[in-house]
């Protein structure tokens, strides 16, 4: 709270600054008014086309306009400038002396394929490639306008070299995907900070980004080194993603439309088996375990025959509650205008997610559907000479609908639990033979032994919910330019608030389940459970959190001839209300963060960078709860050496960077207020009579503070005849104070439970690697140009010391963490020195001399390797499988070709070093009544073996057997390659489209997700899923037309 | 200079970010003031365990893991506890009895009871000084929490054994753990008996709680009865080292007995209910037998606090109900939900004929591996193999369904053609003869169904006779230990310690209250000790005794193989003429695999294994683990 008022006093203070500046500056506005210049011309490319929107400013910056379709403009120049910048995406910034310019004059733009003009964001400020000592990586937002998916971060994989994205969810359009930034950076899964529009969304990040939409987005960058990260303190050592949206331009209203009609299907689907062969799978399954079959002979021949369709089905539910394709439809319009004093950027998006499910209920609608609107304003003003400011409002809202009984994809993964043996998915309606009287009307839904909610009654019988969910986020800000105390001055302060609410109106009711007899004679079915078919009722919930932010930030920039200066400090609150309502997450979440940074430049040619940020989190007690974290970066453009002049014409760029420094993280997996111990008082208690207990939980470690990654980076970048550029950097990370748990030597019997023990900062954590980045660009006349892209980028970590128990010598790998990934796995590795890795025979048991620690051995089981030699598999034998938690490589291959007036751009991309267990439902075959997927077919049986068939599986089972152990067996190779996108364009301009009062139309046909290439044992799930119960990645096409009014 | 006024701002928000006063205490606090002292206490109790049917999802956890029943959701749920023991799917990283889950304390055990352990250490260690405002509150709670402590303790001893520390001083958080010992099986029971003994002597501790406001205190009854196991338990050959301690634990028995009956414990002798008990409904054996019938209602009724309470043979209940026993623990079919306990032909073939002969030979009960050849007593004529349940120990109809008893309760089905003993009748509340021949499409014989029966038999001990779900009586309190334990633990401990007429009559003590002959007087103690044995297996049949009384009759490294590898259903076959051809079969076609000797002591969790190890130099594990 105090801190609330020393805030409000400041922002006060701020505002007192501020008018004192209004009244300061609206004198001498009247008196800058005087000499007014107005230079019109022509802005073209290096082939004599029009250049639409380039930028037109003067040197001061508070005169602007932009180059119109004709390429045009027109600017008035009172400002005093001396001269006019021209600056555009992908071009050369060009300066044209004010005395020097004459009416008509015509500029032209140079490609500029090294990108050293091109402005970076880095959150809080930005800055020239080329005066850059750090690792940025940025994309813009028409490069992920490609891709017609619905949310924002699947468009990033192979886009940003260094970002490791993980698709972990892919229900349509609410899909998630885990970005991690060169890997990880202690041992642990953290995402990286989001910055959008220089505000830290540091909670539900996700939920700012996944929705906005890549037709807002200006530019994507990824902060990567220390000298970019530190300046943001303890939320900075998992990376940083600046998202920033479009901003106005002056100049003519620019109007674009587009829509589009998305068709979205699956691209994997698991196997199906007709009733015979489930049934024949399970009869193997409990021979194999020495019990009765489940199918005699007779109801198999009925299967087989399918002479007895209705008492002997073969259902593909799939195909029944499955639709093959889902439909989107997205609308967007942005308005973009201005002029000197008021510049606005406004945009509208639609979006409508069609169901996928095959739904039978007429009274209402259950089938997953989404709407969302999202919108967003930035306007930016100019008072006066001196102050501007801005409004950005962005917001969505979201109405999604859901089955009342389950989530879509529980839904989903219930289809594959039904045997396709199974009659219905509802019971029969039964007459009386003689009077065709309804005897029974039936429509029960029908379910098995094994099944609690099957899927039919899921979607048809439970109701539906809606969750309305809104985003907004408000940001005002005043910039005052305080020149008139020093040139090159300014104050700036923010206030940005963003909140989140969901709200869900449920409609439910539940219904009754029946099972079929186990005579397979007759129809006949007996209830199951006491559910009961209820009327439909209401019930409502809501979640919410809001998030105030403020920030206030002093620049300096100037430049004194050769020696260029620029500096920053800023300061930053946090207070975060989340919907929690557990104590102690009850009480708002606090932050405080500040930040200098100092950057150097001489003559174009050496840059040094100096940055610390101070900053705190309530996390820790009072004495450790800052720190700083400093960092330095030098760069040294070789090609801008006056040495160098004779080589410009082929090597138009030579540049070395290096940085090293200390970045934070207070992400760190402890509870809260970590440093304090949890003791409290509640009432009730086993004994009445007392009534109150005592609750202990965590014991407090005041010594407790936040983690400190260090970072070394070194690039080079090089551009040659300023086509080719070569993008390398290398990068080691190392952790000395990483959080871990202090219960590794302590052991359980002394009494506090080990959860409740203190984390320390003990554990030590490395992470390396290296990222290259190829471009080639090239037109090759005005009809034809293209370019290619590469991005190959590898990390590599390692758990030093996490405090891990020393295991006894008799076991094959003493550690399970230490010298390993994060997240390595452990597993029987099979013996295959027989040749298949099963036990073919019961001689083939007997002679291994092995017994297994958890079940006995089957003839056709797997046979694992004995690593310690002790004649029995347990958990001492297990042995490292994989890679670690993350994929180690990413690659990717883009490209585009422009002839006349089709373009086409195409994205491979791929990941490698990846694998994983995969385990359970979708995997195993003994889940419910059996779920076999296509590895099952071939179970090893003794006739397969004799005759020297494929085996893809051990003998299977009804129930958990030796085979179901983690074990490199079932370690999926998840590495793949994917056309990850295409996309065809025709775009009409000229004079005919002209007469249309259109500047541009452009069609196009785009798909995502189009061919993958992988390594995965079975074709039932690609290499996201996780068996195959959960949704599979969809693969969409596209089609939409692109206005520009 | 840009920085400073950043820097100063934030230096001011340096308090802003510290916590708001949540209420959070300090060891201090809570012993300076009577309510937090007592509510400290409060949370000593919190480790107790509800057991009973409260294993996890509704199992009965060692009753279902010895050779007195199958739980039916070992194949239907096969992933759960029984599942993978069966399948021997155990492993001290990672072992069903502890790490499936730890629901109403049944699980986790090593983390749970060293836990309790610290708290109750804690509190002994600083209720001396601490701000208590009634003297003889200070003294009954430090009782308490001994006892707390020594029951926490005899838990870990019976499931772990002797690789326990033992621990009189908390721990601080940076103590050295190089020096700490394992404490023999005899050293821990003494330290356990050391704790009962400082309740024994506090006089504000008494023997029986009588009011609903003390419910659930401990009492020095409770004292008493853990005593008399645990010397009992020490005596025994897995746990006795080589010494013969039989004497002592006679001696402590004896003493302890004496002290309870002194006290007012005595068997429950009546039925207090005969409405419902001797009703035309209950069906407790083929006629109103009211021996049979308060030894269900004994079981089936909670236990109340009172100074002259119907029930004062329960030393301990536990404060837990048990649920809708009906439909997840009795018979599955009844509400279309599962069975889970279903006693196993061995069980069955231990109840003796009313003429008090044992069916089967007592040293050699069965001719084969598989138990499917009976070694049937020749000096029983009562006992028909192909009408097994007529002229039994009445215990057995107080404790089982079997097929053609009979069931007065809401049957949640219609009944099918198939059902032919039922057929027709309506969902409702009704009489249903329980059929358990393989194929009877409710209650019948079924390898994977989770409301089938997989042994022939059903659970009926702890069921009431006519719950369900038009008469919702939960399962009664689990009663921890009940003075018909006590006068066994006696029993057996006198009779290994050559006091056999004191054993016999301790015995016959328990045979009568259920309408038994007493044992011949003739018995050698070989044979006398055989028939206690036995009897502890019928009178206290899953009770959660047998799963560790076999475990310590064992020689330290025998195997389970003679009673847990194999368990038995009944066989029946219904003939086109409605009667029944009774057989025996194996349950599975495979063994069970949780009779090896490794499973004679649950694993050492393995981190804790390991950590010790790493911090004594010395293996602590059990054995096979």
């Amino acid at each position: 709270m105090e801190n609330f008022i020393q805030m409000t006093k400041y922002l006060i203070d701020t505002a007192r600054w501020s008018a004192l500046a209004i009244l300061v500056s609206l004198c001498s506005w009247v008196y800058a008014q005087e000499n007014t210049q107005t230079v019109s011309g022509r802005v073209v490319d290096e082939l004599g086309r029009p250049l639409p929107g380039i930028g037109v400013q003067s040197e001061n910056g508070k005169n602007g306009t932009s180059s119109d379709w004709e390429g045009s403009f027109s600017i008035d120049v009172s400002d005093g400038s001396t001269y006019l910048v021209f600056a555009g995406d992908d071009y050369r910034t060009q300066r044209v002396v004010l005395a020097d310019a004459e009416e008509g004059m015509e500029i032209a733009m140079v490609k500029d394929n090294d990108r050293q003009d091109q402005l970076v964001e880095l959150g809080y400020t930005r800055q020239l490639r080329q005066e850059m000592t750090g690792a940025v990586a940025t994309v813009s937002g028409s490069v992920l306008e490609r891709h017609p998916v619905a949310n924002l971060s699947q468009t990033f994989a192979g886009r940003l070299a260094g970002l490791t994205t993980q698709e972990t969810f892919s229900e349509l359009s609410r899909a998630n995907t885990s970005l991690y930034v060169r890997g990880i950076s202690s041992a642990r899964l953290n995402s990286p900070l989001v910055i959008i529009d220089g505000i830290p969304t540091s909670y539900n990040s996700s939920q700012s980004l996944e929705y906005i939409s890549a037709n807002e987005i200006e530019s994507i960058s990824v902060l990567k080194d220390a000298s970019t990260q530190a300046l943001y303190g303890i939320q900075s050592a998992n990376g940083v993603i600046v998202v920033t949206t479009k901003r106005g331009r002056p100049g003519k209203v620019d109007i674009n439309a587009r829509i589009d009609q998305s068709i979205q299907q699956v691209t994997t689907r698991p196997v199906f088996y007709t009733a015979a062969e489930y049934a024949e799978m399970r009869n193997q399954a409990a021979f194999n375990d020495g019990i009765e079959n489940p199918f005699t002979e007779e109801q198999l021949a009925h299967f087989r025959s399918r002479d007895l369709p209705d008492l002997y089905p073969s259902n593909d539910w799939y195909d029944r509650f499955m639709r093959d394709f889902a439909s989107m439809q997205r609308v967007g319009v942005n308005v973009t205008g201005g002029n000197d004093r008021v510049t606005y950027f406004s945009n509208l998006n639609f979006m409508h997610q069609g169901g996928y499910f095959k739904t039978d209920q007429d009274r209402y609608n259950s089938n997953a559907n989404n709407v969302w609107i999202n919108y967003r304003s930035n306007v930016d003003m100019r008072f006066n000479d001196y102050l501007t400011g801005f409004v950005r409002l962005s917001g969505n809202i979201k109405r999604e609908r859901t089955p009342g009984g389950a989530s879509n994809a529980d839904v989903y993964g219930s289809i594959f639990q039904l045997p396709p043996t199974l009659y219905g998915p509802t019971t029969p309606q039964v007459l009386d033979p003689e009077t065709g009287e309804v005897l029974d009307p039936g429509g029960e839904v029908i379910t098995t032994q094994a099944i609690d909610s099957p899927t039919y009654g899921l979607l048809n019988r439970t109701g539906y919910i809606r969750h309305t969910v809104t985003n907004i986020t408000s940001q005002f800000g005043l910039d005052l330019d305080m020149s008139f105390l020093t040139k090159g001055l300014n104050l700036s302060g923010v206030f940005a608030y963003q909140t989140n609410s969901v709200g869900s109106l449920s409609t439910l009711q539940d219904f009754e389940r029946y099972q079929r007899t186990n005579n397979w004679d007759v129809l006949e079915f007996t209830k199951k459970g006491g559910e009961q078919n209820t009327p439909l009722r209401y019930e409502k919930g809501h979640q919410y959190y809001y998030h105030l932010t403020y920030k206030a930030q002093l620049d300096y920039q100037r430049t004194f001839g050769n020696h260029q200066l620029s500096g920053l400090g800023y300061m930053f609150y946090q207070n975060l209300t989340k919907a929690d309502v557990s104590s102690p997450e009850l009480l708002p979440y606090n932050r405080v963060n500040t930040g200098i940074e100092l950057n150097y430049g001489f003559a174009n040619r050496y840059f040094i960078k100096a940055v610390t940020g101070y900053s705190a989190s309530e996390q820790y007690a009072r004495n450790h709860r800052y720190v700083f974290t400093p960092a330095v970066g030098a760069s040294w453009l070789v090609s801008n050496e006056r040495f160098m002049e004779g080589s410009k014409n082929w090597l138009s760029l030579l540049k070395i960077r290096g940085s090293w420094g200390k970045t934070g993280n207070d992400q760190s997996g402890l509870s809260r207020y970590a440093y304090l111990d949890n003791i409290r008082q509640a009432s009730g208690g086993p004994l009445a009579y007392l009534q109150y207990l005592i609750i202990e939980e965590q014991t407090g470690n005041p010594l407790i503070q936040a983690e400190i990654s260090t970072k070394t980076n070194l690039g080079l970048d090089l551009g040659l005849f300023n086509a080719f550029s070569l993008s390398v950097d290398v990068f080691k990370e190392r952790m000395e104070n990483m959080v871990v748990g202090a219960t590794a030597t302590v052991p359980t019997y002394q009494g506090v439970p080990l959860d409740n023990y203190p984390a320390v900062n003990a554990g030590i954590f490395e992470n390396k690697g290296y990222e290259i980045t190829l471009g080639y660009s090239k037109t090759v006349n005005p009809r034809l140009s293209f370019d290619v892209q590469g991005i190959f980028a590898y990390t590599k970590n390692k758990v030093i010391d996490v405090n891990e128990a020393m295991r006894t010598e008799d076991y094959a790998y003493r550690r399970r963490e230490e010298g390993f990934p994060f997240g390595q796995e452990f597993g029987y590795l099979v013996d295959y020195s027989n040749g298949n890795g099963f036990f073919n025979s019961t001689d083939e048991i007997t002679q291994s001399g092995l017994a297994y620690g958890f079940g006995t051995p089957r003839v056709g089981d797997l046979k694992y390797r004995d690593l310690n030699g002790d004649g029995t598999i347990d958990e001492r034998d297990l042995a490292p499988i994989g890679y670690g938690a993350i994929p180690r490589m990413t690659y990717s291959l883009s490209g585009g070709v422009r002839y006349g007036a089709f373009d086409l751009n195409v994205i491979f991309q791929g990941i490698g070093q990846y694998s994983s267990i995969i385990d359970g439902a979708g995997v195993w075959e003994t889940e419910y009544d059996g779920l076999f997927g296509s590895l099952h077919r071939n179970a090893w049986t003794p006739e397969r073996y004799e005759n020297g068939e494929t085996i893809t599986w051990p003998a299977l089972s009804t129930t958990k057997s030796v085979n179901h152990e983690n074990s490199d067996f079932v370690n999926f190779d998840r590495s793949y390659l994917r056309l990850k996108n295409l996309e065809i364009g025709y775009t009409l301009s000229g004079a005919r489209i002209k007469a249309l009062r259109m500047n541009q139309i452009r069609f196009v046909l785009s798909g995502q997700n189009l061919i993958t290439w992988d390594h995965m044992k079975t074709k039932d799930f690609g290499p996201e899923g996780d068996g195959f119960l959960s949704f599979p990645v969809y693969r969409v096409y596209s089609v939409g037309i692109n206005v520009m009014l | 200079m840009v920085c400073l006024p950043l820097l100063s701002v934030s230096i001011s928000c340096k308090k802003a970010l510290d916590m708001a006063p949540d209420g959070r205490l300090t060891y201090d606090e809570i012993f300076a003031e009577n309510d937090k002292v007592g509510a400290f206490l409060n949370s000593c109790y919190t480790y107790m365990p509800a057991k009973g049917a409260r294993y996890f999802f509704w199992s009965r956890g060692p009753v279902e893991w010895s050779d007195e029943a199958w739980d039916t959701d070992a194949e239907s749920e096969s992933g759960l506890m029984s599942g993978r023991l069966y399948n021997g799917d155990a492993s001290a990283a990672n072992h069903p009895a502890v790490n499936v889950s730890e629901d109403s304390g049944n699980g986790n055990y090593w983390g749970r009871y060293w836990a309790g352990i610290r708290n109750s250490t804690v509190f002994i260690n600083r209720i001396d000084s601490a701000v208590v405002d009634n003297e003889s509150d200070r003294k009954r709670w430090k009782a308490e929490a001994h006892l707390l402590r020594a029951y926490y303790y005899h838990e870990l001893l019976k499931w772990y054994g002797a690789v326990l520390p033992i621990v009189r001083e908390p721990y601080d958080f940076d103590a050295d753990f190089s020096q700490v010992q394992k404490a023999s099986y005899y050293e821990v029971t003494k330290f356990i008996m050391e704790d009962c003994d400082a309740a024994l002597a506090t006089d504000e501790l008494p023997w029986r709680i009588t009011s609903d406001g003390e419910a659930y205190r401990l009492t020095k009854a409770f004292a008493e009865a853990i005593k008399s196991k645990m010397i009992l338990f020490a005596a025994s050959p897995q746990n006795n080292a080589g010494e013969n301690r039989w004497q002592e634990a006679y001696e402590v028995n004896k003493q302890s007995l004496a002290n309870l009956r002194n006290q007012g414990y005595e068997l429950y002798n009546k039925v207090n209910f005969p409405q419902t008990y001797l009703s035309d409904n209950a069906f407790i054996g083929p006629d109103k037998n009211e021996k049979a019938a308060l030894y269900n209602e004994y079981f089936t009724q909670t236990t109340q606090f009172a100074a002259a309470p119907v029930d004062r043979e329960t030393i301990y209940q536990s404060r837990d109900s048990q649920g809708d026993v009906w439909n997840i623990d009795g018979i599955g079919a009844q509400d279309g939900y599962k069975s889970g306990t279903c006693p196993s032909q061995e069980l069955v073939d231990a109840y003796e004929t009313i003429d008090g002969q044992p069916i089967l030979d007592l040293a050699n009960p069965y001719a084969d591996e598989k138990h499917l050849q009976p070694n049937y007593n020749p000096e029983n004529t009562l006992y028909d193999p192909a009408d097994p349940y007529a002229n039994r120990d009445p215990r057995f109809y107080a404790s089982i369904y079997y097929n053609g008893s009979r069931r007065y309760a809401f049957w949640n089905f219609a009944e099918a053609r198939e059902s032919v003993e039922n057929y027709p009748a309506p969902m409702g509340a009704r009489t249903r003869i329980i059929a358990t021949w393989a194929g009877e499409p409710q209650t019948g014989l079924h390898p994977t169904v989770r409301k089938a029966t997989r042994t022939g038999y059903f659970q009926r001990k702890f069921l009431h006779p006519n719950s369900g779900t038009n008469n919702r009586v939960t399962g009664a309190n689990w009663k921890i230990f009940r003075l018909g334990e006590i006068i066994l633990n006696f029993a057996e401990a006198a009779a290994e310690a050559g006091h056999l007429d004191e054993a016999r009559e301790a015995v016959n003590e328990i045979r009568s209250r259920v309408g038994m002959p007493e044992l011949p007087a003739d018995l050698n103690q070989a044979q006398l000790i055989l028939r206690i044995r036995h009897e502890r297996r019928v009178e206290l049949a899953m009770e959660e005794n047998r799963y560790f009384d076999v475990r310590r009759w064992l020689n330290p490294g025998e195997d389970l193989s003679k009673t847990d590898k194999w368990i038995t259903a009944a066989n029946i076959i219904r003939n086109g003429d409605g009667t029944y051809t009774y057989g025996r079969r194996t349950v599975r076609d495979v063994e069970r695999r949780n009779y090896t000797s490794r499973f004679v002591w649950l694993p050492i969790p393995l981190d804790e294994a390991n950590r010790l190890r790493s911090a004594t130099g010395v293996d602590w594990q059990n054995p096979g683990w």
